[in-house]
């Protein structure tokens, strides 16, 4: 079998509906890196959709535009993806922009994670960062210590090509441009020291961001390639 | 639709309002038919009209149709909701033969009239059963292991018989 009919068979079932979780979610996320794979999905997509026409129209709840209104204005600031691709395409003084809320989702999340004790026991002041796409799956969670400038990443889906580094990223108005944090780790859990001269207040305020770079980190200094994935700070214990 | 989401694209609030009312019962439907469930559909289309607000310009008209695109990113939040946990009931078969069309569904059948004609033609050329597999997992989100129950067939026979389905399908919408 060749590559090309093993992809449109993957993509056949994806769209169908009938792979399991994992093999959904794997596909998924190549989507966004492989124009191979999102133009056979895309195909996929259209030749099936027409069985849709079985399905009668069901009314909505009430209200339901509203709260979706409420909803989109509420996430007005939520980083999109796409708006940070174009972004950078551009110039990096569109980060500061850029720089918005976190979905309720992730806060809700954030504070799962830590209920459930998988992030830390530490009494000291720690927030914690859920880094995703827009409102999808979680990709890194980061935690803070403010006392110990500490801050631990553990990596929660996302593993890139051998040759390709995750680089996260400070972003915050008063900063000139992104402020590098370093390459993170190809392992699951890393701890790396936060820029301690920042004012802890600029930390709360930032955006923090993943990009994905050539192995090593960006050659430049500045993020090179696509934003993967972005969230902020919230307190989540006294 | 085409020309509202465009619209949407440029954050006209006007053209997204009048396309939730073109679109929201056929995708409330899409949604709950796989999960069976109206709170879960009323978020799962909540948040997919939020997507569809910010990523409408990522929508590539020469690729898919607005319905298309828009049916996909409910569908897709659905299956992974249904995906994550087993053990649904269901209480009736998906019917693929209710292809009537009424007011609201006329909206997305203009687009298509044929592309539906050739997909049921396309659809009746698999044998009864599989045709039946097909649909159910496509309109109801059921997994192979559902299948698999429902049909009284291994779960790799039920994969091995979609996969074929699908292609022979492939093969019957390029002729």
């Amino acid at each position: 079998m060749t590559e090309r009919e093993d992809i449109d068979e993957l993509a056949a079932e994806y769209v169908l509906g009938t792979l399991p979780a994992a093999e959904r979610s794997a596909i998924a996320e190549r989507r966004l890196t492989d124009a191979n794979l999102d133009q056979a999905l895309s195909k996929w997509e259209q030749r099936l959709a027409p069985l849709l026409e079985a399905v009668p129209p069901v009314a909505p709840p009430e209200k339901m535009f509203e709260k979706i209104q409420s909803r989109i204005a509420s996430s007005s600031s939520v980083i999109s993806l796409q708006q940070h691709r174009r972004a950078l395409a551009k110039q990096t003084r569109t980060w500061r922009i850029a720089a918005g809320g976190m979905t309720a989702l992730a806060a809700s999340l954030a504070g799962f994670i830590l209920w459930t004790g998988a992030a830390t026991h530490s009494s000291q002041p720690t927030y914690v960062a859920v880094l995703q796409e827009e409102s999808q799956k979680p990709a890194f969670l980061m935690t803070v210590n403010m006392k110990t400038h500490m801050c631990s990443i553990k990596t929660v889906t996302p593993r890139p090509d051998p040759d390709k580094n995750y680089e996260l990223w400070m972003v915050h108005e008063d900063l000139k441009q992104p402020m590098s944090l370093g390459v993170i780790a190809k392992s699951d859990m890393e701890e790396k020291p936060m820029v301690s001269y920042v004012d802890p207040d600029l930390n709360m305020n930032a955006t923090f961001a993943v990009s994905l770079e050539p192995a090593g980190g960006s050659p430049t200094g500045a993020p090179t390639g696509p934003v993967m994935y972005a969230g902020r700070l919230v307190q989540s214990t006294q | 639709m085409d020309a509202l989401l465009a619209r949407v694209a440029r954050g006209d609030s006007d053209a997204f309002e009048a396309l939730y009312q073109a679109s929201s019962s056929k995708l409330f439907a899409v949604a709950l038919r796989i999960l069976r469930n109206r709170e879960q559909a009323e978020e799962v289309v909540q948040e997919a009209y939020v997507k569809i607000w910010s990523r409408a310009g990522d929508f590539k008209p020469e690729i898919a149709s607005p319905i298309t695109w828009m049916a996909a990113i409910v569908r897709n939040r659905s299956l992974d909701e249904v995906r994550r946990k087993a053990g649904r009931v269901f209480v009736n078969d998906g019917e693929l033969d209710q292809l009537e069309s009424d007011d609201e569904s006329a909206i997305a059948l203009l687009e298509r009239q044929d592309d539906v004609a050739r997909l049921k033609r396309c659809l009746d050329g698999l044998e009864a059963e599989k045709k039946k597999m097909v649909c159910l997992a496509y309109l109801d989100g059921m997994s192979r292991e559902e299948l698999a129950q429902k049909f009284d067939k291994p779960e790799g026979t039920v994969k091995t018989w979609l996969r074929r389905s699908l292609m022979q399908l492939k093969g019957c919408l390029e002729q």
